[in-house]
């Protein structure tokens, strides 16, 4: 009998509340998709190089999952409490009729364990289909074939899911059991009829409240822009003190702020069911809203962490044509030593001096030397060389009194004022171009160019020509070409874009022949398509030099190369790797933080609305017998659960917005990023997730208010 | 003269073909403008289901229920709580109210639906309200007032929109005798005043010896009218008493 007792509850709550069971479901899907990631490699051929890629995503989405677990964790405990206390009156029956406290506990025990068992069983299976699309993706992502059609389970992930539920659950069991037994008989008797406390608030009150709460986010914002994110000053910790207490603040004052709002305008607030939906709302408002805060909250968290990922994939996929535009780049470092480090950071070391004026300073040549096949696998080599000139940017933001006032100043201002600035021959820069299939550009004599691809630097030597008109190097005087552009961005290296922060381009003649230059960057491109080549030249490179990156021979005693003719070098297949790993990782965590944090607010909202409609459901029995139409019944409850899921939405956003513009300031160190386009992809699947819970919870709650 | 109220051969039956139950059986009766009727009958009788019929709540089985010059049985959906809406108002045993509006707001709401100039709503309800002795309470929420002060509001609530007919379902139900008696004085007044027709369902004899007309239902017929005419209360009420202690079932047994 306790059985049919709990399984007809369950089926009960499971109509009324069908939203929260499948955000369970849901849940236990996500958990077991994303953690089943890990054993993909069961299906799909992956080489070494994204095995380990693999192994990294599931560490940190292991670690990730603790974390969501507590929160989903938090959703079932905060539904369960809900849940239970709308049926104090069933169980006053129970006890009236004489059974024990016990056996109601043991009831409890049974509908939690069915629901539990349920869910978890139904997400299961939709997470084994909806892991075979993450392989799909996975596959897509490393552009790797998936063998045949295999379907592949994953025990692991199973087992993890399993243990999140097991406890989440096992703590709500124990939570009911304590709950219902604590309960009096008379309480219970008289649940039904004592009618929900209404707060009732100093309506003025709620208005400078909500003044205040504002002036509060406001000022917070203003103290985040001003102090940024990375120094972790008083204003930082401020900002962030205001934002929380301005949010609860905003959401306790809000529902009185609406209705003094609409009570100014007779017009508006007699009109049609506008009253009733106000106060309905401000009851629902006012008892609920630290839980509406904390979503608030929770959404800006989910938010800011998908649109960062967002951001960083986009920027990078976005700026990869045009960082890879050689197939490859070496360095070399003349001031390398016998250490391998820098023994004489102006100058050239000895050894050095001895290896590379063998090869007359020419990289390919020494290359071409040593490697076997050279000529066959490249096509078009460019070297360009860097020479210190006389200044550094200290001087010359001294000399003109300037201040850059963003993040560089602020991460490392001593690093900025002793940056060198270095020049580099025209001839050479116009090779560069060559390759890159830019026009070769022209400079007088008593010219120079300015080759930098940052906006705030580029504006930096803007300024110094407009105010200095030139800029003596090697005692020549040299003003900025005519007719050029403020700069020219030319990649200086694959992989590299967005990074130069200013190289001056001087014609030959005024560096002179004594000179040696400071650092050299070869760049090339292959004699064929990438994907054919690459390979092949890797590995005879690595067979002259151990390694084709990162060059092993530097101080091998019996002829060791000091480091020429290259230190290190990179390749464009390497930073398309790179960026695959990238868009695989933060894609997949983005996703899945965002997706479980995403669900668990708007379930913790649909229920609150749910419960409140159930909860009302007499209120709009007499509303439709004083001959309330059925329309515009469906109209205020339409109004009222749209309120209810934006306004947390729409301030999540706002908070979103200026914490990615902030952020955004401190990636431009590693160069500029997209936020647009993010912010947009995440209000996309935030409204399309959200917008789900929204309608289903509407047109659950009309069928309440239908009843 | 057009009745406000006809009711014609109305039956209305539960369950099916082997097992009926006839809540209504052939109820024919007519309320002409300016009535103050009440409906008395022992428990099964009938009495709220006639109601419920006339307020197009439940629907007949058959036979004609006239309020004006519409036969209401024939009205669907939207066209039954527009109905409702304009022409009916509704006051019950528990006032019902909403408790989450002020009394102000409650009877507001009756022309807000209806979709009055708001313009015109302060001065409505403040009429209604001085006519009832409210206007004092119309800041206060339901569960800052008394039962009696709920059923008033409840009252001017139905009275707003100046229907045709007042449907009252054991409006004294739930009060005590010096709040029934002064609701029951206010819709003396508001029959005699402002010309209200009013069908009261009920069944405390006291409650009907303000009516100036009541109908007797036992198993779903009409088995007695009584008319007050000119006597006074208190001989009305004798004469009521009599026709329950006839009638036996709970009034009886209450007594």
């Amino acid at each position: 009998m306790y059985i049919k007792l709990a399984t007809r509850s369950v089926r009960r709550s499971l109509r009324d509340f069908a939203i929260y069971f499948v955000t369970l479901a849901f849940g236990a899907c996500v958990f077991y998709a994303f953690n089943s990631i890990a054993d993909q490699q069961a299906v799909l051929e992956l080489s070494s190089r994204q095995l380990e890629v693999i192994y990294l995503l599931r560490n940190m989405i292991s670690g990730v999952t603790v974390f969501l677990a507590l929160i989903f964790g938090f959703l079932v405990l905060y539904a369960n409490r809900f849940l239970i206390r709308r049926r104090k009156h069933e169980f006053a029956i129970y006890q009236t009729l004489g059974m024990s406290r016990s056996k109601i506990s043991f009831i409890i025990v049974l509908e939690t364990l069915i629901v539990g068992i349920g869910a978890l069983a139904i997400g299961l299976i939709l997470g084994y289909l909806l892991s075979q699309l993450l392989v799909i993706a996975t596959a897509a992502l490393f552009n790797v074939r998936v063998e045949g059609f295999a379907l592949y389970f994953s025990g692991s992930a199973a087992a993890v899911t399993i243990t999140c539920f097991a406890l989440i659950f096992i703590c709500t069991l124990a939570f009911n059991v304590i709950t219902v037994t604590r309960y009096k008989l008379l309480d219970l008797i008289n649940a039904s009829r004592v009618s929900e406390k209404l707060k009732l608030r100093n309506l003025p009150l709620a208005i400078i409240l909500f003044i205040v709460s504002v002036g509060m986010i406001i000022a917070s914002y203003m103290l985040l822009i001003d102090n940024g994110m990375l120094n972790m000053s008083w204003q930082f910790m401020a900002a962030t003190i205001l934002v929380c207490i301005g949010t609860f603040l905003f959401f306790f004052s809000l529902s009185g702020f609406l209705l003094r709002l609409v009570q100014s305008s007779k017009k508006i607030y007699l009109r049609g069911l506008n009253m009733f939906t106000l106060r309905q709302l401000s009851s629902c408002v006012n008892s609920a809203f630290v839980s509406i805060a904390l979503v608030c909250l929770t959404l800006f968290v989910a938010f800011t962490s998908m649109c960062t990922g967002f951001a960083t994939v986009t920027t990078l996929n976005k700026n990869f044509e045009k960082n890879t535009i050689y197939d490859a780049s070496y360095s070399a470092y003349y001031n390398v030593g016998s250490d391998g480090l820098g023994d004489n950071p102006n100058g050239i070391s000895d050894m050095m001096l001895k290896q590379a004026s063998a090869d007359n300073f020419n990289m390919e040549q020494a290359f071409a030397k040593r490697v076997q096949d050279w000529n066959k696998l490249v096509s078009q080599a460019a070297q360009i060389d860097f020479y210190l000139s006389n200044h550094t940017l200290g001087d010359l933001m001294k000399a003109m009194d300037y201040s850059f006032n963003n993040v560089y100043e602020s991460v490392n201002p001593d690093g900025l004022i002793k940056e060198p600035l270095y020049v580099v021959k025209l001839s050479q820069f116009n090779n560069l171009r060559a390759i890159c299939g830019e026009k070769a550009i022209m400079l007088a004599s008593n010219e120079c160019a300015i080759w930098c691809d940052d906006d705030d630097f580029t504006a930096f030597y803007s300024t110094w020509f407009v105010e200095k008109n030139e800029l003596a190097i090697f005692n020549n005087n040299l003003g900025l070409a005519k007719d050029s552009p403020n700069s020219y961005t030319t990649l200086a290296s694959t992989g590299s874009a967005g990074s130069n922060v200013g190289i001056i381009v001087v014609p030959d003649h005024v560096i002179s022949e004594q000179l040696y230059p400071i650092r050299s960057i070869l760049n090339i491109k292959y004699n064929g398509s990438r994907t054919d080549i690459d390979a092949h030249f890797e590995a005879a490179v690595a067979k002259t030099f151990g390694n084709a990156w990162i060059n092993a021979n530097i101080n091998n005693s019996n002829g060791g190369n000091y480091g020429w003719p290259y230190l290190s070098g990179s390749s464009a297949q390497q930073f398309y790797d790179m960026s695959t790993i990238v868009t695989a990782t933060v894609t997949y965590l983005a996703i899945y933080i965002g997706f479980i944090m995403l669900i668990t607010c708007a379930a913790i909202l649909a229920l609150q609305q749910l419960t409140q409609a159930s909860d009302s459901a007499s209120r709009y029995v007499l509303l439709s017998k004083i001959g309330t139409s059925e329309r515009m019944v469906s109209g205020a409850l339409f109004w009222q659960t749209a309120v209810y899921f934006v306004f947390p939405l729409v301030l999540a956003l706002a908070h979103t917005t200026i914490a990615m513009s902030v952020i955004s300031d401190v990636v431009k160190l590693f160069g500029s990023l997209e936020i647009a386009l993010p912010l947009l992809i995440t209000t996309a699947i935030a409204v399309l997730v959200y917008g789900t819970y929204f309608i289903f919870t509407y047109l659950a709650s009309r069928n309440f208010a239908r009843n | 003269m057009q009745p406000v109220l006809e009711c014609t051969n109305v039956q209305k039956y539960y369950g099916n073909r082997d097992n009926i139950t006839k809540a209504l059986d052939d109820v024919t009766f007519m309320v002409h403008a300016k009535e103050f009727v009440g409906i008395m009958g022992p428990s099964g009788s009938g009495k709220t289901t006639l109601l419920n019929c006339v307020s197009t709540i439940d629907n007949v089985t058959a036979g004609t229920i006239r309020i004006g010059t519409r036969d209401i049985t024939t009205l669907k959906g939207n066209e039954l709580s527009t109905f409702r809406r304009d022409e009916l108002g509704f006051i019950f045993q528990d006032s019902n109210l909403i408790d989450t509006l002020s009394a102000f707001e409650n009877i507001a709401l009756a022309l807000t639906i209806a979709k009055v100039s708001d313009a015109e709503i302060p001065i409505r309800v403040q009429g209604v309200a001085t006519s009832l002795q409210i206007t004092e309470i119309l800041q206060k929420f339901p569960h800052q007032l008394s039962g009696g002060e709920k059923q008033r509001v409840a009252a001017a609530r139905a009275l707003i929109t100046n229907p045709k007919l007042i449907l009252a379902d054991e409006p004294t139900g739930a009060l005590d005798s010096k709040n029934a008696r002064m609701l029951l004085e206010s819709f003396e007044r508001l029959n005699k005043e402002l010309s209200a027709t009013i069908l009261m369902v009920t069944h405390d004899p006291f409650s009907a010896s303000y009516c100036n007309r009541i109908l007797f239902l036992r198993d779903g017929k009409v088995y007695n009218e009584l008319r007050r005419s000119d006597t006074d209360r208190k001989q009305f009420f004798d004469r009521i008493m009599e026709v329950v202690s006839l009638l036996g079932g709970d009034t009886a047994e209450a007594l």
